[in-house]
């Protein structure tokens, strides 16, 4: 598999009330071509930082961020309320992205130029993030928080990238609701080929969906593993803290067999 | 039985339509137990809630059905013989600890409020109540925290301050909604260590009221499983997470992503 | 119209709507028809009463009140409309760069509006006029500059408020420029506080106008407007009362109005 983000020695620091706070010390990692990298840890640890560092969001002090793609990374928020422009219709929500690749990329004759082509783009990825030509007319604020989210990561996909940045997508959901869109999320990832970096705090959920994890304590990586291997035999003590506060610890008697 | 709810209905008429939040919920809470109440949002668990709390606005809303605590009514009394069961025998923690406490005012103060309005303690007797309480929540150095000003602390140390501010007056029942959600992970759980601890050693009793099955799991002794307004299912735990018996809460346990090791 | 009635479905925009549609009327139509000519002056109505000649009397010189209030609107209006265009737009323009960008040019341009906010915009408008002469046009122009810094204030912190929302990130990772997320990402979402906002400064305006017209420094004689009617009939206000009551009404009416349409609209449902 070939390499899709390579990270190294990535170093960030914000200076806050004249005191200079280092949120990533020395983080390195690599994204592979269609895997799913979960970032795991809790909150000020550092682990929105390399999204945003990744997406040229804040500044970077020393180290590199090589994306080995054209097209740049999207991402798909925490709060479902506060990432979808509320004035606007889901229709217009969907289509500008559209609009900004056409305006861009002048020279690409596959891209939709048209209003009708763009129409048609737009209502197969709302059959695409489960939803139907219905919510065209639909403003955010009329949605569910489940909706939102499955328009946030249509809207992300619009344009086609390779790489997918998820910020605690469905920590804001509701327990069923956040199966629903993880199932959408890992069904897009096998469909179109995409990548993602899966933040969040919960090694529950992280457990089916990520191929591998990195635990960020403090802004370093303490660990990192196959999810099945990690769990069973986490060796930093952070990461067992981590499994023992999401209720998993391991069984002996039922080793294999039960649920924990 | 220290609560017993019979026949909760709670609508809303606010709107051209009254609508029914809370429908026919009846259940009970014997003294020194744990009762968690799951549910997703707009299940009615926090309506609920508030009204065994006393916290519904007077205007706009009907309500039906009885509240009984202690075997007096909660639902009917007067809003001045309310306030006397308020933070004294009854005390609540809420979901956000950023604003539920006051900015202005030192976090000894807030914890101590209660004993001020209710106790008519000296302040000498106030403040040693204050810090044991402090202490009892585990926060290192009580002294200190005793003059912090709550900016001064941590989302988990303010959810302790919440905690030792409900707890000082000697309340028969806790309601906790949703106390954990707005924290890290393994700050939730050592929130949760704590209540179980708390639950053990004063007998007080908590209503337990979270969206998340875990947690519930972890604290609960019964549980009361909320759909719509409605009761869908009540049990002990073992009887609703090994063996439940409706759809909707199989649903929900479905919901929990397994970890199989 | 009939859809804005049903959107606004409270008593304030109703009745709001009512007492502006009023005045439009008169000020339209006060464009194409007049009952008499503004001008024209007939000695023997002279301090005529209210009657069915003349619906508000006449005034020193026997011309219509009523044609004068009606041509005293139009100009009112027009100058108080000028007047919230220009501290609208280059207030948006000012607003939005520094609410968006923030950083230095925030600082500066922010400090220079908050100086020119100490002054009340009427002192402020005075100081310009000072410098380009009265006359119609210079009091709308000043005028309007004095209402720019209120309006950069107020759409500076929306922009402000707005800029912590996740859509403006989502929209760069996208490629949207600065531009594109200023005016039609972000915009939109500032209308409704903007639009309250434009109805309290035409208020503003309104009575801006009629002060300065009364002080004799806004439109200039024989034209009529509703601060100078006012000026004019201060003196008679025993012998002629009407002269003062009707344009003095009016105004009332018109602010009201708009006042009323500005809270309907921050009511919404």
């Amino acid at each position: 598999m070939s390499d899709l983000i390579t990270v190294k020695d990535l170093e960030v620091s914000f200076k806050e009330k004249k005191k200079i706070h280092t949120v990533l010390k020395g983080v390195s990692f690599t994204l592979k071509k269609g895997e799913i990298l979960g970032l795991a840890g809790e909150s000020g640890c550092g682990k929105t930082t390399i999204a945003k560092a990744i997406l040229k969001m804040v500044p970077v002090q020393s180290g590199e961020i090589v994306i080995h793609d054209k097209k740049s990374p999207q991402m798909v928020f925490q709060d479902p309320y506060g990432s979808l422009n509320p004035s606007k219709t889901i229709s217009w929500i969907l289509e500008e992205p559209l609009k900004l690749q056409a305006a861009r990329e002048k020279d690409d004759p596959d891209l939709p130029r048209t209003a009708q082509e763009r129409q048609k783009k737009v209502s197969e990825m709302l059959q695409e993030v489960g939803l139907d030509d219905s919510y065209l007319i639909h403003k955010p604020t009329e949605l569910s928080g489940g909706q939102r989210q499955r328009i946030c990561i249509g809207a992300a996909l619009m344009q086609e990238p390779s790489i997918l940045i998820a910020d605690e997508p469905v920590s804001a959901l509701d327990v069923t609701i956040q199966a629903q869109v993880l199932e959408l999320m890992k069904r897009l990832h096998e469909k179109k080929d995409l990548s993602i970096l899966f933040i969040s705090h919960d090694l529950r959920t992280m457990y089916h969906f990520c191929d591998r994890i990195m635990v960020l304590k403090d802004g370093v990586i303490v660990e990192e593993g196959v999810p099945a291997k990690m769990y069973r035999s986490p060796k930093h003590e952070y990461t067992r803290l981590l499994l023992r506060s999401a209720g998993i610890t391991i069984d002996h008697k039922n080793r294999g067999k039960k649920p924990v | 039985m220290l609560l017993e709810v019979k026949d909760l209905t709670i609508e809303f008429h606010d709107h051209d339509r009254p609508e029914r939040v809370v429908e026919n919920v009846s259940f009970s809470l014997d003294r020194g137990g744990i009762l968690g109440i799951v549910g997703e949002s707009g299940s009615g668990k926090s309506m609920t809630a508030l009204a065994i709390a006393g916290l519904l606005p007077r205007k706009k809303l009907k309500k039906s059905g009885e509240i009984l605590f202690d075997g007096v009514d909660l639902l009917t009394l007067e809003r001045a013989k309310l306030r006397e069961y308020q933070g004294d025998e009854i005390s609540v923690i809420f979901q956000e600890p950023m604003t539920a406490l006051n900015p202005t005012m030192t976090i000894g103060k807030q914890v101590e409020e209660s004993l001020r309005i209710h106790r008519g303690l000296s302040r000498e007797e106030r403040k040693k109540q204050a810090l044991i309480w402090l202490d009892k929540v585990e926060m290192d150095d009580p002294e200190r925290v005793y003059e912090a000003y709550p900016h001064e602390l941590s989302g988990g140390m303010r959810q302790r301050v919440m905690i030792a501010a409900a707890m000082v007056s000697g309340p028969e029942l806790l309601i906790a909604d949703e106390p954990t959600t707005a924290l890290d992970v393994t700050v939730q759980a050592q929130i949760i260590d704590l209540l179980l601890k708390i639950n053990e050693k004063e007998k007080v009793s908590i209503l337990f009221i979270s969206h998340d099955l875990s947690l519930i799991r972890q604290i609960s002794h019964r549980v009361l499983v909320m759909q719509n307004g409605r009761i869908v299912e009540e049990g002990a735990v073992e009887q609703i997470f090994d063996d439940p018996k409706e759809d909707y809460t199989k649903q929900l346990l479905a919901a929990i992503p397994k970890v199989i090791l | 119209m009939r859809k804005l009635w049903k959107k606004y479905d409270n008593f304030h925009f109703h009745i709001g709507l009512i007492l502006t549609s009023i005045i439009m009327i008169l000020a339209i139509t006060g464009i194409f028809y007049t009952p008499y000519e503004t001008t024209e002056m007939n000695i023997a109505a002279k301090f005529a009463r209210p009657s069915l000649q003349h619906l508000m009397g006449c005034d020193n010189y026997g011309r219509d009140i009523f044609s004068r209030v009606m041509e005293g609107i139009r100009n009112t209006f027009f100058i108080a409309l000028i007047t919230v265009s220009i501290g609208t737009v280059v207030g948006v323009l000012i607003g939005a760069a520094t609410g968006y960008f923030g950083g230095l040019l925030d600082e500066i341009l922010m400090r220079i509006n908050d100086a020119l906010f100490a002054f009340p915009s009427i002192l402020l408008a005075l100081v310009i006029i000072s410098i380009l002469g009265t006359g119609t046009i210079n009091v709308t122009l000043a005028l309007g500059i004095a209402f720019i810094p209120s309006f950069a204030r107020i759409v500076r912190s929306e922009y402000k408020k707005q800029m912590s929302q996740d859509y403006i990130q989502s929209a760069r990772l996208m490629g949207a420029g600065d531009a594109r997320i200023i005016f039609v990402h972000i915009l939109p979402n500032i209308l409704p506080v903007l639009v309250s906002s434009v109805m309290i400064g035409f208020n503003n305006a309104v009575l801006a106008e009629a002060g300065l017209s009364y002080l004799g420094i806004g439109v200039q004689p024989p034209e009529a407007s509703l601060g100078r009617m006012l000026s004019e009939a201060q003196s008679y206000l025993f012998t002629a009362p009407w002269y003062s009551l009707f344009p003095g009404l009016v105004i009332v009416v018109m602010v009201l109005g708009f006042a009323l349409i500005a809270e309907g609209l921050s009511q919404k449902k």
